[in-house]
């Protein structure tokens, strides 16, 4: 048996989480607390922006958790459609509302940043766009499974959704490469190299690790949660 | 193949018979395009701008009522449950279904398309396009509609949800297919545009058969 399908076992997962949960906590934390610092005290302003680029810290951040999070549930989808694994499920359930929420994040300091330095809350650029769609995305998804009284085939046509809106993935990533709008193009993941300042990149990378940790500590617990509450609601029915 | 024509004659004839509601969706489509002089004032050259993404808005709506009478019929009287015992590949009886949509709604909406054309004041020479653009876009709107009516069939009838769903993917079509009319009213080539649907149509038509029979196969069991 290797270590995934060892994992994977619901029982071994309970006593994985809750080893887990504690050290992800602990460690966002304490990443919020250094992110936080450098993002906001310990970084240059920018030439242009001045202290408005201090948004970017909280909104690049949302957008790489929004978007990971919803390629890892398309996975995630693909594997439980599989092997039927309930534990696939089970992590597209804890996942997507905390995506949606990421996603929102991202939407909202976006438009913040937009008032102040395009003069616009909103702009029908590409980049926008697409994660706008990305965000009815993620609330059809959370939709369609809720619709459904049975919880497996709630779960398998979500999970045909998510397969199918995954097409909108590589769309988010290269909308600034394939239409020239008003958002700035990839500065860190491109061809030519970073092309951001040093003690920027610091902060941000600071802050996607303390995002991410808080994204992981969320969805373990979360998935925690929905083994409980299904093995309640299996203890019920059988009694 | 022999089964195929028959499923498509036997499933046109259905979509043929069906008159009123498509009656009432032609009355649905006419009303919508009457209503926007009303909320965009009456100025003919403002009409004549938008002519295009009006005609295609209405479709689209239009599109999205007729929707639920692909698969929610067939799970209520039984023949859904026929089609999944049926010998023929489900796939093949999915194909025919939707292309025999397709094809009533393409000749519902060309023929729309001329009064509609007419009460926006759109340029004549418009006209093809916009009847190219319901050519390709409407499989597009078509197949999307498939999957999601598939994925929702089990559920008690849910326009809300349904629209939710389809309305991020029907995105893309409704701008190609606009963008095209547009660039034929200023005189420009519609080529690239209408290009990108044809793309569409060969991005979604190989694997939503397959994720269609997957979802009704779910769906029942």
């Amino acid at each position: 048996m290797n270590l995934f399908s060892r994992f994977a076992q619901p029982a071994h997962f309970i006593r994985l989480a809750r080893w887990l949960i504690p050290i992800l906590a602990l460690g966002s934390v304490l990443a919020f607390a250094f992110g936080l610092y450098y993002a906001l005290f310990a970084s240059p302003p920018d030439y242009q922006q001045g202290e408005m680029v201090r948004i970017m810290y909280v909104h690049v951040p949302a957008a790489w958790i929004g978007m990971g999070l919803y390629s890892a549930m398309a996975v995630a989808a693909a594997v439980g459609l599989v092997t039927r694994h309930t534990l696939a499920d089970i992590f597209c359930v804890a996942t997507a509302p905390v995506g949606a929420v990421f996603v929102a994040l991202c939407l909202v300091t976006g438009s913040l940043w937009g008032k102040p330095t395009w003069g616009a809350w909103w702009v029908w650029d590409a980049r926008l766009t697409s994660v706008l769609i990305m965000f009815f995305l993620y609330c059809g998804v959370i939709a369609l499974r809720h619709s459904f009284d049975d919880d497996e085939r709630g779960g398998k046509a979500s999970a045909i959704l998510l397969l199918v809106g995954a097409v909108n993935i590589p769309i988010v990533k290269f909308s600034v490469d394939w239409w020239h709008t008003l958002h700035q193009p990839a500065s860190l993941l491109r061809a030519k190299g970073v092309a951001i300042a040093p003690e920027m990149l610091r902060p941000l990378l600071m802050m996607g690790t303390a995002y991410a940790l808080y994204a992981a500590w969320l969805i373990v617990l979360r998935m925690q949660t929905v083994l409980c509450a299904r093995a309640i609601d299996c203890g019920r029915e059988e009694a | 193949m022999k089964n195929f024509y028959a499923l498509l004659h036997h499933e046109i004839r259905l979509q043929a018979r069906q008159k009123t509601e498509w009656a009432s969706l032609l009355l649905f489509f006419v009303i919508v395009i009457v209503l926007m002089p009303f909320a965009l004032g009456p100025e003919p050259e403002i009409l004549r701008r938008l002519a295009p993404g009006l005609i295609w808005l209405a479709a689209l709506l239009m599109s999205l009522l007729s929707l639920d009478r692909l698969f929610v019929q067939d799970a209520r009287d039984g023949t859904l449950d026929e089609m999944l015992i049926s010998p023929l590949a489900l796939e093949t009886i999915v194909v025919a279904k939707i292309l025999a949509q397709i094809l009533v709604m393409i000749a519902v909406l060309v023929v729309m398309a001329f009064p509609a054309a007419l009460l926006l004041g759109m340029e004549a020479r418009v006209l093809p396009v916009l009847i190219l653009t319901f050519a390709l876009g409407v499989p597009v709107l078509a197949l999307l509609g498939g999957i999601a009516g598939s994925v929702t069939v089990a559920l008690h009838r849910n326009p809300a949800l349904l629209t939710l769903l389809l309305i991020p993917f029907y995105i893309p079509v409704l701008i190609f297919a606009v963008s095209a009319c547009d660039a034929a009213a200023v005189g420009g080539s519609a080529a690239q545009p209408l290009l990108f649907l044809t793309a569409l149509i060969a991005l979604i038509l190989p694997p939503s058969p397959f994720i269609i029979a997957a979802a009704l196969r779910h769906g029942q069991g």
